[in-house]
């Protein structure tokens, strides 16, 4: 019975090891498309989040006017009746793009096919629309898993579930239903690849910075300029970082949080008298590890 | 053993402990405690398949790593902090709001975190009912290390506040994820969910 299964197993790894690259470049022209589609289509639609028995549901607008993305995000239920809205820039390109597009180049480069198994689920559909079911299994267990549907037609997002690493949903955000405004779609909108990289802080000015970070997560921009939080990403995953200064009634041992997909983590540098919050949609033990791995430069 | 420290277990095993029970159990580093809770761990699992590793109790070896691995961190680098379990070991009170435990539609309320060993992770749940302490398919291990605080107390204002505490930073990391992560404002549902 076991050589049995062993021999599949190894038949099916070389099986699998030829395909790898072909299903790569697959996913990878995939995410790509998602990643333009987002800022270059105006759609609106209806999207609902889960998080375990919660399930809350949401209008979605997304619209270019003058060279600037508008978006808006207002709940349907619940108490809250807060209208999220940003506005931004068409022509910069964040770091998450520069990494789906360096995956393209080398493995060692970092990028996603060297922290994901990345491969094609086939097709179905989602919010009344042809769509493709992409998987992204991680390659150490200190990021999640994504399953990932997207629009056949534009390459939108559909649909995503984090997956803990048991392989179960902890969050999924869907469309139930979209309207895709293709008349729209603003070709002056195209993202400007080789424009040097806007917003990007140099790794080697920052005053405090963590030794250690999960493979493949580079240093991204942060929505505020506060000198008080730094964000990496590998792409899909993303860290925040937060320096608060220390209460003195803050107990001392490390204190952990969870919701959904998002953990914090924080602990206490007396020395600095700071307290350092690690947030993210990644696995408790990754946030412990850069919560801890702190370092302050000298002055 | 005793039978308070038996009984204690065995509401243990059924999610079903008190936290004066919870530290009862963590505070006693009887040996025969962690084999009745292995084999009652045993019992259960082969009620429902074969247990390819019935007879394998790491738990002392573990606790040895964890004490050599202690020793050696006075100077920690990362490499030694990563060193197997004893990131899991540290981990010790996790307080989850919002929602089920874990993965979506039910299901059991098993930690569905990394596929690693968490010692005592006591859940809270959105009100101020604090333990639940589910133990998953792993050995329970005795919190002797110092820097490990057992769950903390349920005081309700305390937890209030951390949980603000989490929201404003989970929005402002929202603000970062926002960008980053391919799915723009969406992102934002996490931090408008109603409680």
């Amino acid at each position: 019975m076991r050589p049995l299964l062993t021999a599949i197993l190894l038949g099916f790894s070389l099986i699998t090891a030829a395909s790898e690259n072909t299903a790569d470049s697959e996913v990878l022209s995939w995410l790509e498309r998602m990643g333009q589609s987002h800022h270059q289509l105006s759609y609106q639609g209806i999207v609902t989040y889960q998080v375990g028995e919660q399930l809350s549901s949401f209008r979605v607008r997304h619209w270019l006017e003058n060279g600037q993305e508008h978006e808006s995000l207002e709940p349907l239920d619940g108490q809250s009746s807060e209208v999220h809205k940003q506005r931004q820039e068409q022509d910069c390109e964040h770091t998450n793009s520069q990494l789906l597009r360096r995956v393209k180049l080398d493995a060692s480069e970092g990028g996603l096919h060297a922290s994901y198994q990345l491969s094609m689920q086939g097709d179905r559909r989602q919010a009344g629309r042809e769509a493709v079911e992409l998987l992204l299994q991680p390659k150490d267990s200190y990021r999640y898993g994504y399953r990932m549907v997207l629009d056949a037609d534009t390459g939108l997002m559909l649909r995503n579930e984090i997956l803990s690493l048991q392989g179960d949903p902890l969050e999924r955000f869907q469309f139930v239903m979209l309207d895709i405004d293709t008349a729209q779609i603003d070709d002056a909108a195209e993202v400007l690849l080789d424009s040097a990289m806007p917003n990007q802080t140099q790794q080697a000015d920052l005053a405090w910075q963590p030794t250690w970070l999960p493979a493949g997560f580079k240093l991204s921009e942060t929505a505020t300029s506060d000198l008080q939080s730094q964000s990496y990403t590998d792409g899909l995953a993303v860290i925040s970082i937060f320096i608060e200064p220390l209460d003195s009634r803050y107990p001392g041992r490390d204190m952990g949080m969870r919701h959904g997909a998002s953990v914090s983590y924080s602990v206490a540098y007396p020395d600095q008298q700071v307290l350092v919050t690690v947030v993210g949609e990644v696995p408790l033990v990754t946030v412990r590890e850069v919560a801890h791995s702190m370092r302050w430069s000298e002055k | 053993m005793s039978d308070l420290l038996k009984e204690s277990l065995s509401a243990l095993m059924d999610g079903e402990a008190s936290e004066l029970e919870l530290r009862r159990l963590l505070k006693s580093d009887d040996p025969a405690l962690r084999e009745q809770w292995a084999v009652m761990h045993r019992h259960r699992d082969s009620l429902h398949e074969p247990v390819a590793f019935a007879n394998l109790d790491i738990s002392s070896r573990v606790m040895a790593e964890l004490d050599s691995v202690k020793q050696e961190s006075s100077g920690q680098t990362w490499r030694q902090a990563l060193s197997g379990l004893a990131v899991a070991a540290s981990v010790a009170a996790v307080v989850v709001f919002g929602g089920n435990l874990s993965q979506l539609g039910g299901g059991n309320p098993t930690v569905a975190d990394s596929g690693r060993v968490y010692p005592a992770t006591a859940t809270m749940a959105t009100g101020n009912v604090p333990v639940s302490a589910e133990f998953g398919q792993s050995p329970i291990y005795p919190l002797n290390q110092s820097n490990i605080a057992p769950a903390p107390a349920p005081d309700a204002l305390a937890t209030q506040q951390a949980r603000e505490r989490f929201e404003a930073l989970l929005r402002k990391h929202t603000d970062n994820a926002a960008l980053n992560n391919g799915q723009g404002i969406i992102s934002y549902a996490r931090v408008a969910q109603p409680e």
